[in-house]
């Protein structure tokens, strides 16, 4: 489990899961992703590299953003994969009650840079058609994963 | 007309951060049949690389373009008939070296004594240089990330022992052990939930003459 700290808020993140959940969808996300010159998870606004304050509410954004634009968008044909993209799906869900039981707004405190670096990569997202979009952010799942990691 | 000379399996071959981009060819190559090599980092434009145009091998040296190791990157191939054809692009898949690279199997040197025996491991160098220009080595870049451990198994022949053993030192002592005998076994580097190549080794422990049958 990686426990996030954001204020005396504690939220903990099950990366084994995750990480093996992603294993297995990995080379066939990233296969079919052909949108090779665009990056959503931009190394220029990663969540490590958010001011403090702000990193919760731009981790609160991602959440969002991964349950409602990328896990229910995506056409994914095979059970297989279908499972695994459901499994890391609720992961994600559990991290967002636990992140909603802390008291969002003392804790997650929505920032310029925050509301800034999401609108980077929702507009990046929105460019692409949904499929193709969808599908290029669940295989970033392993920079996301590396931010969270990161992420002190 | 583009008629395409089939390239299969374009690929990212790596070890121990030499990263060599690799590709076969389908069919019977046609005499002449040369190669051009491009790459990208992930979410940037191709770019050339100039010592992989026009080459008749199957094979790219990337490491110095793919430096950034927990950076994600592209190759592609395609091959150019003379006279005749120039075939697709041939992409291989998303590689990120901290993640795909292969540990080789460590160096050890063994010191053997009467009732043990001492292992001290060299884990492999890489082609990346830190900012004094020192060489460095997988542990050096995946201790930034995690733990490294070191698994041992030793095993006796003649009396079937084994153990297994995991070590968080390069250097370590098995004891116990019995004078004059024969021990064989593996050691691994584990790094990220991976294991190394293993190293095997055969080491006999020093008689103890001091023993009067």
């Amino acid at each position: 489990l990686k426990r996030l700290h954001f204020g005396h808020c504690v939220v903990s993140v099950d990366m084994y899961e995750i990480r093996k959940g992603f294993g297995e969808i990995k080379e066939m996300t990233q296969a079919q992703d052909q949108y090779t010159s665009i990056r959503l998870l931009h190394r220029s606004y990663s969540l490590p590299d958010t001011k403090t304050e702000d990193r919760c509410c731009f981790f609160h954004y991602l959440l969002e953003f991964y349950l409602a634009n990328v896990f229910n968008q995506c056409q994914i044909y095979s059970n297989f994969h279908q499972r695994r993209v459901s499994r890391i799906a609720n992961n994600f869900l559990t991290v967002k009650k636990e992140l909603n039981l802390c008291d969002t707004v003392t804790t997650c405190p929505c920032g310029k840079e925050a509301i800034h670096r999401y609108e980077q990569i929702l507009s990046r997202f929105e460019r692409m058609d949904s499929h193709s979009a969808a599908l290029k952010a669940l295989g970033e799942l392993d920079i996301l994963l590396e931010w969270i990691d990161k992420t002190e | 007309a583009e008629r395409s000379p089939l390239i299969q399996q374009a690929t990212f071959w790596s070890t121990n951060f030499e990263n060599i981009f690799t590709w076969d060819h389908g069919r019977e190559t046609s005499p002449g049949t040369v190669y051009d090599v491009q790459y990208k980092t992930y979410g940037a434009v191709w770019q050339n690389k100039s010592e992989c145009q026009n080459i008749t091998q199957h094979f790219c040296n990337l490491t110095r373009e793919t430096e950034s190791y927990t950076e994600r990157y592209y190759a592609r191939v395609r091959a150019v008939v003379p006279d005749c054809c120039v075939s697709k692009w041939i992409k291989s898949l998303r590689f990120c070296p901290k993640e795909d690279t292969v540990v080789g199997e460590p160096e050890v040197k063994y010191i053997p004594n009467i009732r043990s025996i001492k292992f001290i491991i060299q884990p492999p160098y890489t082609p990346l240089r830190d900012e004094d220009n020192q060489t460095l080595t997988v542990e050096d870049i995946f201790s930034q990330f995690d733990v490294i451990r070191y698994q041992i198994i030793i095993f006796c022949e003649n009396t079937q022992q084994k153990w297994k053993k995991t070590e968080n030192n390069k250097e370590f002592e098995i004891s116990e052990l019995d004078p004059g005998t024969e021990y064989n076994g593996t050691i691994h580097i584990k790094y990220l939930g991976k294991i190394s190549k293993p190293r095997k080794f055969r080491v006999k422990t020093l008689p103890d003459n001091l023993w009067m049958p």
